[in-house]
């Protein structure tokens, strides 16, 4: 009986070894890939073009085409751009300058396949710039008790202000809709990253990534008061406090503000690194206007200005990205691809207009029941505020 | 309105009365003729639309448990195709896993899975015999699209019986006999040692299982029948079936996943068999539930997803046949009414049930002339209506109403005393949908009915071919051609994890499908042993579904292009070779970098579905199989191995959130098996 026993537990044991197989796979399909091809025109001197292939699961490296022919088709104007020329694997140059509100069409061969093409109209300049918290003459515009201080507007000779620093954004138009994040500079990595979380009071904000957190202000105390004796608590932005945090970047639908006379917002939130902006008007003063007087490892504000599909891409692109990192175990059953406007293959062509502003890191001086200390206050909206046409740079 | 609803309800009680009237004048029943088709334990007369096995044969099939069972006996079939290795999933020509019905005494099964799918809820002491339809079906055969695989238990005996079994995974135990003159019963229960056995393992070599993994099983079933013998021609039967699996599977992690599912049919039976007539009055009661739960630890963050499926069924239905001119043809006509309740859903959600009443009315005639010309048609016309449909002005008929004709078509011509040439075409609805599209890893059956936006499924097929016998050789060989509409395919995958399953008409796209192939069959049989082979070349795809492929075809999920079977038996020695071409997974995403303002990202792309093919399955399974009697004992020994090349058969995906890969487990690799019965 012991015998047929040991017997029969040796049997479950075979049993029980044979349950426990498992194996690693992965389900790489090995489908003809498809043709990549990214192209956000702008209106810079060069339009870059990436064309790749898909890579399959089991691939390490990307597979760029080795012969390739695109070329970029101005419709507005029925001509012919120029064809891109290949710089390197995958990276497709072609020196032009995209024209703001003209159509164009990319068309992209490749051997062995369909001809890939996409069209896509070029958005206009967003009018957006930033003030200082004081407010200053300003030649052949006069608004009773708040002057504007316009520093990054080129052709700025007409105005005259004092360094100081950004405080406060003024939105006069936006006929595209436009994305607004902040870049980090990074010494470890020596490269520019967006701050992870940012916030506002503009009213129009989209609010699609809000993190569920709110700005509290970071604070200082013991700040030496320039007007009085003694020293004061002064936080960042205390004007934001209690607003939602988003997730990276800031969306302002595109919106006719033409009958409201603009408006005034300020930004803040997880800015990192060095933001110094005191000698910014000396920098920006000039026909060049913004970003190249930048100093390398200074973090800025980006404002972008985009495409109706490059707006959709970036839309469904931030969902997918937002899906990858997610913790919820039900998106590994998604199977949704992202937004591609590419007929014939996959990828984005988009346009858009970018502007970098100034951001400052100024802290203010709050009310901490002390009676030496004197409260600057947040900059005040001007009534009736309104920059004519031509102080904007040209679209 | 009240006209309509008056003259519906004398139909009902007309058709359901007719065969009470009809009895009182017959005396004596005759076995009528089968669809050309007959098949011993061993021995298979062959045909291409049905097939048919009594005990022994299903028996006789090898398989994990030791001895085999109707599924797989119905998977060693031609134009059977099977799921994953290993388990009782059926396709057949092209049809999905919802469209072959499981049906036992002619009430359907749904969830006729049991062990892992290792075998079915149907305790083998209660089969009489199975039979698998796949063409020329009969007016009493509805509500599917593709196969018929009929379960007929038997009458309990007429002295005392008593039967003890074990095998790998199971211990059963059964009695019948008489209660008296007329009355008989049987009980047959089975129980599953399979977490005992996992425990008693994992404390002997605990390194086996890492330490920490627990399992907990509870497997069961219980079949008993009732039977009241009314004079010689009339008998009438209770019998309740209701089986429960139940699996947790605990991780060191605090993951844990379960994995369940329960059947309760209820079946009263009357049956009455004259000279010229037979007519058969059944009602039944089914219930079937099925759950599927995860708790596993994803990125840090305790995840739950869960999905059930419920299904309420209350079915009455009569069944009348009898012999005209001169018993040279069969009319046979019926009726069957079933009401049904579905909740689909999470398993924590409120469920939200969607009713539904099917009637079906059919009418038959088969007739044989001079023995060399089978015919046989059947006509049905369905009445269906969901309750839940939004109301509309439609003046003649209600919204979530329809009437749906159906149509099969049989003929078997005797070329020569030694070959046959055979064809059939059906015209087939179904209006419960087992929803194609569930994520890699779940197997849960989710059956829904159709709604709104759900159509009835439809299937247009036909089939033709030879047949015949030349003395120790018989074969089959031909080719069947399958339309497919109104398929449903679940496209948000993720959406059923949350509220919005109980919008899932919403949430789904209807296709269309296609199948077609070729099916060979030989049997060589001598004294001492036989050999069977059963080969299917075949080719299934899906198509006209907007998200995937823009519309164009790809591959159904088991669309497996080769499926061969073979047997050999030798005296009490049986050898089984099974080579199926892999079935189709939703592969890993494919991938590109793209901008994202100032950075980049990977983004996936998904061509579409079922574009991975896994490995082919190949299987050599051994068996023996011994009777000998001591004393009034009779003792039955099946020992064998499965998989005796220790070939690796995947048997399911999953998702591992530990490591963000995909991991397929494989359940039969070498992997002996035994069972022992004795009967006394």
């Amino acid at each position: 009986m012991k015998r047929c026993c040991s017997r029969l537990l040796l049997f479950l044991i075979l049993n029980a070894v044979a349950l426990s197989c498992v194996k690693d796979v992965v389900m790489d399909a090995k489908e003809k890939p498809k043709v990549v091809a990214v192209c956000v025109l702008n209106d810079g001197p060069e339009q870059e073009l990436y064309l790749s292939y898909t890579k399959g699961a089991s691939l390490r490296d990307p597979v760029y085409p080795t012969e390739a022919e695109a070329i970029l088709v101005d419709i507005s104007l029925h001509q012919e751009v120029g064809r891109f020329q290949e710089k390197e694997a995958g990276i497709w140059i072609l020196e032009y300058s995209a024209i703001p509100a003209h159509h164009y069409l990319l068309e992209v061969s490749v051997p062995g396949y369909d001809r890939l093409s996409a069209e896509q109209a070029m958005p206009l300049l967003p009018r957006i710039c930033a003030f200082g918290q004081f407010f200053y003459q300003i030649e052949g515009l006069h608004y009773p008790g708040l002057i504007p201080e316009i520093p990054f507007i080129p052709n700025g000779e007409d105005f005259e202000s004092l360094p100081q620093g950004v405080k406060s954004y003024y939105i006069q138009d936006l006929p595209d809709p436009v994305w607004v994040f902040a870049r980090n500079y990074n010494p470890k990595t020596n490269r520019h990253e967006t701050a992870e979380e940012i916030c506002t009071d503009y009213p129009y904000v989209d609010p699609f990534n809000i993190t569920g957190n709110l700005y509290d202000p970071p604070q200082r105390t013991n700040v030496p008061n320039p007007y009085m004796a003694g020293s004061c608590v002064s936080k960042l932005y205390p004007q934001l406090e209690g607003r939602p945090l988003h997730r990276g970047y800031l969306h302002f639908p595109s919106r006719d503000l033409s009958d409201e006379m603009g408006y005034w917002f300020t930004l803040s939130g997880r800015m990192e690194g060095k933001y110094n902006c005191k000698d910014f008007y000396q920098r920006y003063y000039g026909d060049s206007g913004l970003a190249d007087p930048l100093s390398p490892d200074e973090g800025y504000l980006e404002v972008v200005a985009v495409s109706e599909d490059l707006e959709t891409y970036l839309m469904d692109a931030f969902h997918k990205q937002e899906i990858k990192t997610s913790s919820d175990l039900s998106t590994i059953y998604l199977r949704d691809n992202v937004f591609s406007n590419i007929s014939g293959g996959l990828g984005i062509f988009g346009a858009s207009c970018a502007l970098k502003l100034q951001w400052s890191e100024e802290y203010e001086y709050v009310d901490d029941g002390l009676e030496h200390c004197v409260l600057s206050g947040p900059a005040t909206a001007p009534n009736n505020f309104y920059i004519p046409d031509n102080k904007w740079p040209r679209r | 309105m009240r006209w309509y609803k008056r003259i519906r309800f004398v139909w009902v009680l007309t058709i359901l009365a007719y065969p009470i009237g009809t009895t009182a004048q017959e005396t004596v029943w005759r076995d009528t003729l089968q669809a050309a088709v007959k098949m011993d334990s061993r021995r298979v007369e062959v045909s291409l639309g049905r097939v048919e096995t009594g005990l022994e044969g299903v028996r006789g099939v090898i398989s994990p448990m030791g001895e085999g069972d109707p599924v797989r006996w119905a998977q060693s079939l031609p134009g059977v195709t099977t799921g994953a290795d290993g388990t009782t999933a059926m396709y057949v020509r092209g049809g999905g896993v919802g469209n072959t019905l499981f049906s036992l005494d002619g009430v359907p099964v749904y969830g006729y899975a049991h062990i892992l799918g290792l075998t079915t809820i149907v305790p083998t002491l209660a089969i009489e015999r199975a039979e698998l339809a796949k063409g020329g079906f009969d007016g009493a055969e509805s509500n599917f699209t593709s196969a018929h695989l009929r379960i007929v238990t038997k009458a309990p005996s007429s002295r005392q019986k008593t039967s003890f079994a074990l095998n790998n995974f199971l211990a059963s135990a059964g009695a019948e006999g008489p209660l008296g003159n007329s009355l008989s019963y049987s009980v047959f229960a089975r129980v599953s040692p399979l977490a005992l056995e996992y425990q008693a393992v994992r404390g002997i070599l605990p390194d086996l299982f890492g330490g920490s993994e627990t399992l907990r099983a509870s497997v069961g079933d219980l079949y008993t029948k009732l039977r009241w013998q009314c004079g010689g021609q009339s008998s009438f039967e209770a019998s309740i079936l209701g089986s429960v699996d139940r699996y947790g599977f605990d991780l060191q992690d605090s993951s844990h996943e379960v994995m369940g599912w329960q059947n309760l049919v209820g079946i009263a039976r009357f049956c009455r068999e004259g000279a010229r007539t037979r007519i058969e009055v059944t009602a039944s009661a089914n219930r079937y539930r099925s759950i599927q739960k995860q708790s596993k630890i994803y990125r840090e963050t305790e995840n739950h997803l869960s999905l059930r499926s419920d299904l309420r069924e209350y079915g009455v239905k009569a069944n009348l046949s009898h012999f005209v001119c001169d018993r040279k043809i069969i009319v046979g006509e019926g009726l069957n009414v079933r009401y049904a309740q579905f909740a689909p859903g999470q398993v924590d959600g409120q469920p939200r049930y969607s009713n539904t009443m099917l009637a079906s009315f059919w009418l038959q005639a088969e007739s044989l002339y001079p023995e060399r010309l089978f015919v046989k048609a059947t006509v049905r016309g369905n009445y269906y209506r969901n309750m839940d449909s939004v109301p509309t002005n439609y003046p003649y008929r209600r919204s979530g109403e329809r009437l749906d004709p159906e149509l099969s078509l049989s003929a078997k011509w005797a070329l020569t005393r030694n070959i046959s040439l055979e064809f059939t075409h059906d015209k087939l609805m179904q209006y419960y949908h087992t929803l194609e599209g569930l994520p890699v890893g779940w197997s849960l059956d989710m059956i829904v009915p159709t709604g709104e936006h759900a159509k009835p499924e439809m299937a247009h097929q036909s089939s033709a071919g030879i047949s015949g016998s030349f003395g120790a050789h018989r074969f089959s060989i031909g080719g069947f051609h399958k339309r497919l509409k109104n398929l449903i395919y679940y496209k948000y995958s993720q959406a059923l994890f949350s509220g919005a399953l109980a919008t899932w008409e919403n949430q789904i796209e209807i296709g269309d499908g296609r199948a077609y192939g070729l099916e060979v069959y030989y049997e060589f049989r001598q004294e001492n042993g036989c050999a069977r082979v059963s080969y299917t070349l075949s080719k299934t795809t899906r198509e006209g579904f907007p998200s995937f492929y823009d519309g164009q075809p790809f591959h159904a999920r088991f669309d497996r292009r080769h499926v061969l079977n073979a047997t050999v038996q030798w005296r009490d020695f049986m050898a089984t070779f099974i080579l199926q071409s892999g079935h189709w997974e939703n592969g890993q995403a494919e991938t590109y970098k793209l901008p994202f303002l100032e950075d980049s990202w990977w983004a996936d792309y998904y061509s579409g579905v079922n574009n991975y093919q896994m490995p082919t399955v190949i299987r050599l399974d051994l068996g023996w199989q011994k009777s000998f009697c001591t004393g009034r004992v009779e003792h039955t020994v099946n020992l064998g191995v499965c998989n005796v090349t220790n070939h690796f058969n995947p048997f399911m995906l999953y998702f591992d959130p530990r490591t963000e890969s995909w991991k397929e487990i494989a359940l039969l690799p070498l992997l002996p098996n035994f069972s022992w019965r004795l009967t006394f």
